[in-house]
């Protein structure tokens, strides 16, 4: 087609692309540079987000739901369909509340600010420390997205922004042992790195990992006694490591868990131990087992 | 060109190939400028619409005289489903053709201002473009290349909405 068409015009565009669902905007943006622009700013989105219907959204038998307002009234409401989200819904998740089409969920992992129709989450993991140069208690939130860190001092009741965060994925909140505050940094294809954040200096450091066996294995933190320690699970093997850190870069591997497979459910990259059928042995002396 | 009813005032217009359309008062009313202009009186026997060619402006005047004909919304409160059917499919109709006359017709109604038509042209092309990929989309709207995303606005695009290239 050699037919010259003259370019439309700024705000038949925005017209046009008002009446397109969500999914077609998301295309519609690699178009080109201006409708990329368009679709992404504030005007635009807040005139589109005006047009959609109402929707409740509720979480029954661990599965978030969404339903039109106006559908309820009808003698057959149950137009209801299921929405995705990254995370396990499990019995602790609540749903906060919903607004403009996002809902807040706060469940093990977090506070999670979750857009079902871009499937967009931005997810806060907490750490809990005591600083005891200052002697004051602190929270330390992460935000997933953008890494907006910020630390909440309980003498001051004032939240200050920490600059210089790495890229974080945390998945659950952190573990406080020595005035700091430990988590896992889940980046994507590799072996999550132990992030730990001096919650004096408010600043971050990387911790090394032990030498952990070969295979696939899910990592957990845990204290044990004075000592940070990380628990590297082989679902093969039905076998947990317990490395203990007693040194800069030192770990020793004393202790592991021999679990039940049956008694293991994977969720993302954790294990969830029933507590009694947990047998713990050590490497060194002689087969004793002890409950935790 | 003539229209039937003799009796009411009539309206010419010109087109920029100089083609010259008598259409009734009531036709030319349809479209916002115009109205005003003959408002304001400052249209003269003829009125000159020097960015619409002749082909778009006799498309333009066949939806209006059939819209003017058809009993508005808020004449009765009981208005004929069947009117309402008819100006539907007549809409239908209207709107099978091809791209760059309907971006024709959308310039030339955005700039005559007559809203049905604007709105009957977006959903056209808001239709069109719906499954389509990004590629497609260029293409269908002749969209100059010379204005795609820089790399890092693509990347940011894809990363974000993965699911919906699928």
């Amino acid at each position: 087609m050699d037919v010259q068409v003259p370019a439309l015009l700024p705000d038949i565009i925005f017209k046009i692309l008002l009446l397109l669902p969500v999914d077609a905007l998301f295309r519609c943006k690699s178009v080109c540079s201006d409708w990329y622009k368009l679709i992404t700013h504030e005007t635009f989105v807040k005139s589109h987000l005006a047009r959609k219907k109402k929707c409740l959204f509720y979480k029954r038998n661990d599965v978030l739901n969404t339903c039109c307002v106006n559908d309820l009234f009808l003698a057959n409401p149950m137009s209801k369909t299921s929405i995705h989200y990254p995370l396990i819904i499990d019995d602790f998740a609540r749903l906060v509340g919903s607004a403009n089409g996002l809902i807040c969920i706060v469940q093990h992992e977090g506070i999670s600010v979750y857009n079902p129709t871009t499937r967009i989450c931005n997810r806060v993991a907490y750490g809990f420390g005591y600083d005891s140069y200052t002697n004051d208690y602190k929270v330390v939130a992460v935000r997933k997205s953008n890494n907006k860190v910020k630390v909440y001092s309980l003498k001051t009741g004032i939240w200050t922004k920490v600059s210089d965060f790495p890229d974080a994925y945390l998945l659950k909140d952190g573990l406080f042992l020595n005035g700091c505050i430990h988590w896992l940094n889940y980046l994507p294809n590799n072996l999550p790195t132990i992030i730990s954040f001096d919650l004096l200096t408010e600043t971050y450091s990387q911790v090394t990992h032990p030498r952990y066996d070969e295979g696939e294995k899910w990592l957990d933190l845990g204290v044990l006694g004075d000592h940070l320690c990380v628990l590297s699970s082989y679902p093969k093997k039905a076998l947990t490591d317990i490395w203990v850190k007693d040194g800069d870069d030192s770990w020793t591997n004393s202790l592991f868990i021999i679990f039940d497979e049956s008694l293991v459910s994977p969720i993302g990259p954790g294990i969830r131990y029933r507590l009694r059928s947990w047998k713990v042995k050590s490497r060194m002396g002689e087969g004793s087992s002890s409950a935790i | 060109m003539s229209t039937s009813s003799s009796s009411s005032k009539k309206i010419v217009l010109k087109s920029a190939d100089n083609e010259t359309f008598e259409i009734d008062e009531i036709v030319a009313l349809e479209s916002q400028a115009i109205k005003n202009m003959i408002e304001d009186e400052c249209a003269d026997n003829v009125i000159p619409l020097g960015n619409i060619d002749s082909k778009t402006l006799s498309k333009i005047i066949e939806y209006c005289k059939k819209h003017a004909e058809s009993p508005k919304k808020d004449d009765n409160a009981d208005i004929d489903e069947k009117a309402v059917e008819d100006l539907k499919s007549f809409d239908a109709e209207f709107a099978k053709v091809d791209m760059p006359l309907i971006q024709d017709i959308l310039m030339a109604a955005n700039f005559l201002n007559i809203d049905n038509l604007i709105g009957l042209m977006c959903r056209t092309i808001a239709d069109r473009i719906k499954g389509k990929t990004p590629e497609e989309i260029r293409k269908i709207l002749n969209i100059n290349k010379n204005d795609l995303l820089s790399p890092e606005q693509e990347a940011k695009a894809r990363e974000e909405n993965s699911w919906a290239f699928d």
